[in-house]
C-alpha cells in the first residue's frame, strides 16, 4: 500500500520530513536511554564499586584477624590467663580474704589479733579504694565492671621491723589487694598494724560481639602486657578453695531441747 | 568549450536532496552505533561488577565463618583483656603504701626509731619517733627542711608537729604531704 505524502507537512517540504527523520528519532533514542537507562546505571555502577571495596576490605580484616588467632601463642595467652584470674578472689568470701592475708603475713611472723568484717557491705556501694592521696587516682566504683569489693577490717600483731615487709607482701599478692585506711604503732620489740584490706571478685564478660570486634579488640596492648608482666612478679596464694576460716559446707544442728521446758 | 548542462533546475535538486539524505543516514547510523557501543559498555561495566558483588560476597562469608569458628580463642582473649582492664583499673587507684613506707623509713638511718605511722585521710601522713641523743635531732631536722625543699621525690612538705626531750632522748611527730 502506497502511502502518498501531502507535499507540506506543519508548512515544511516532505522531502525534509522524510530526510530528518532517522536523526529525530535517533536523538529521541538517545535522549530517553540517557534519561531512563544511563543516569539510573551510572550511579549503580558507582555504588557496585564501593560495596565490591567493602566487601574486600572486610574479608582482609576477618583473614587477618583469623590469622592472628591462628598464630597466636595459646600457652602464653593460658598463663596470662592464669595471673589474671589469681588476681581476684575466686568467691565473693570474706573469710577466704582473711585466710589469705593470713597465710601472707604468717610469713613473717605476724598473726591476725582481730578482724571484723560486714557481709552487708560486699555489695555495690560507691568504693574509696585510696583515699590517701592527693593524686587524681581514679576511685574505683563497685558498679564499675561489674567489680564487687570485699573489704575486712584487721588488727595484726608481729615483730616491729617487719611491718614494712607484711604491707610490701600484702601490695605485692595475688589476689590483688588494696590497703586503705592504715595505722602502725609499736612498743618496743612488737609492731600493732590495723588496716582495712580489699579484694576484688569479678564475674566473666559475657556480652562478647564477635562480628564487631578489631584486630586491636584482640590483641594485648603494650599496657596490658605490662601489667600482666608486673603481677607475674607477684607472690601468689591459692584462692581457688574456697574454705574461708569456717567450714560453710553445712549447717550443724545440735537439737538441743528446751531445758526448762515441763 | 565549456560543459553543456542539460539537467533541468528540479533534477539537479533532486540530485543534492539525494545526496544530503543519504549523508545525514549515514551519519545517524554511524552515531546511533556509536550510542548502542556506548550502551552494551555501561551494562557490561554493570554486569561485571554484579558479577565481583557476587563473588566478594561468597569470599566475605567463608572468611567471617572462619573467624567466627575460632570462638574459644575469641573469648578467652576477650576475658584476658576484660580481666586486665579491671586489674589495671585497680592498680592505678591503689594507693601504695610499700612504696611511701619505703621513703619514709630511707629517709632516716638507724638511730631514727619510727615508733607510729598513720596515713591521714589521703593527705599527708603522721610519722612518730625517737632518737638517742641530744644531737641526734639534727637528722631529722635536715629532712624536713630537704622535703621542704623538694629534695626527696614523692614528698611535697613536711612539718614539725610535736618534739620532746625527755631522759637524754627526742620524741617527735612529724606529718609528711604526699606528693
Amino acid at each position: 500500500m502506497n502511502l502518498e505524502m501531502p507535499e507540506k507537512i506543519f508548512g515544511i517540504d516532505s522531502s525534509i520530513v522524510k530526510i530528518s527523520a532517522l536523526p529525530i528519532a535517533l536523538v529521541l533514542g538517545m535522549a530517553f536511554s540517557l534519561i531512563f537507562v544511563l543516569s539510573s546505571k551510572i550511579p549503580e555502577i558507582q555504588s557496585q564499586m564501593k560495596k565490591v571495596d567493602t566487601l574486600v576490605s572486610g574479608r582482609k580484616q576477618y583473614e587477618s584477624k583469623k590469622t592472628y588467632l591462628m598464630n597466636v601463642d595459646q600457652e602464653s595467652i593460658a598463663k596470662d590467663g592464669e595471673y589474671l584470674e589469681m588476681a581476684m578472689l575466686q568467691n565473693k568470701d570474706a573469710y577466704l580474704l582473711v585466710n589469705v592475708i593470713r597465710n601472707v603475713i604468717a610469713k613473717f611472723d605476724y598473726s591476725i589479733d582481730s578482724f571484723s568484717i560486714s557481709p552487708g557491705q560486699v555489695a555495690a556501694d560507691e568504693a574509696v579504694v585510696a583515699t590517701t592521696t592527693k593524686s587524681t587516682k581514679k576511685k574505683v566504683s563497685a558498679k564499675d565492671n561489674d567489680l564487687v569489693r570485699i573489704p575486712v577490717n584487721l588488727v595484726m600483731v608481729g615483730p616491729r621491723d617487719k611491718y614494712m615487709d607484711v604491707v610490701e607482701a600484702l601490695e605485692t599478692t595475688l589476689p590483688i589487694l588494696s590497703i586503705g585506711k592504715m595505722d602502725f604503732k609499736s612498743d618496743y620489740t612488737v609492731g600493732t598494724i590495723s588496716m582495712t584490706v580489699t579484694s576484688y571478685f569479678s564475674t566473666d564478660k559475657t556480652d562478647i560481639k564477635i562480628a564487631s570486634l578489631t584486630i586491636n579488640d584482640l590483641t594485648l596492648s603494650a599496657e596490658e602486657s605490662e601489667l600482666i608482666k608486673n603481677i607475674s612478679q607477684y607472690s601468689k596464694i591459692d584462692n581457688a578453695g574456697g574454705a574461708g576460716l569456717i567450714d560453710s559446707q553445712g549447717f550443724n544442728d545440735y537439737n538441743r531441747n528446751n531445758p526448762f521446758s515441763f | 568549450m565549456n560543459e553543456l548542462n542539460l539537467l533541468p533546475n528540479v533534477a539537479k535538486f533532486q540530485a543534492s536532496k539525494m545526496k544530503m539524505k543519504s549523508l545525514v543516514n549515514k551519519v545517524s547510523i554511524y552515531i546511533g552505533v556509536a550510542w548502542v557501543v556506548i550502551l552494551l559498555v555501561v551494562f557490561g561495566f554493570w554486569a561485571i561488577e554484579q558479577n565481583r558483588i557476587n563473588v566478594e560476597q561468597r569470599r566475605f562469608d567463608r572468611a567471617k565463618e572462619e573467624f567466627e569458628s575460632l570462638k574459644e580463642e575469641i573469648v578467652l582473649t576477650q576475658q584476658l583483656k576484660f580481666r586486665a582492664k579491671l586489674v589495671g583499673e585497680i592498680l592505678d587507684s591503689r594507693f601504695e603504701y610499700h612504696q611511701v613506707f619505703k621513703i619514709i623509713q630511707s629517709m632516716f638511718s638507724e638511730k631514727v626509731a619510727i615508733e607510729k605511722t598513720q596515713i591521714e585521710d589521703g593527705n599527708f601522713i603522721s610519722v612518730s619517733g625517737s632518737t638517742e641523743g641530744l644531737n641526734s635531732f639534727d637528722e631529722v631536722q635536715k629532712k624536713i627542711d630537704m622535703i621542704n625543699n623538694k629534695e626527696v621525690a614523692g614528698l611535697a612538705a613536711a612539718r614539725l608537729k610535736d618534739l620532746t626531750l625527755a631522759d637524754n632522748s627526742w620524741r617527735f611527730s612529724m606529718e609528711v604531704d604526699l606528693e
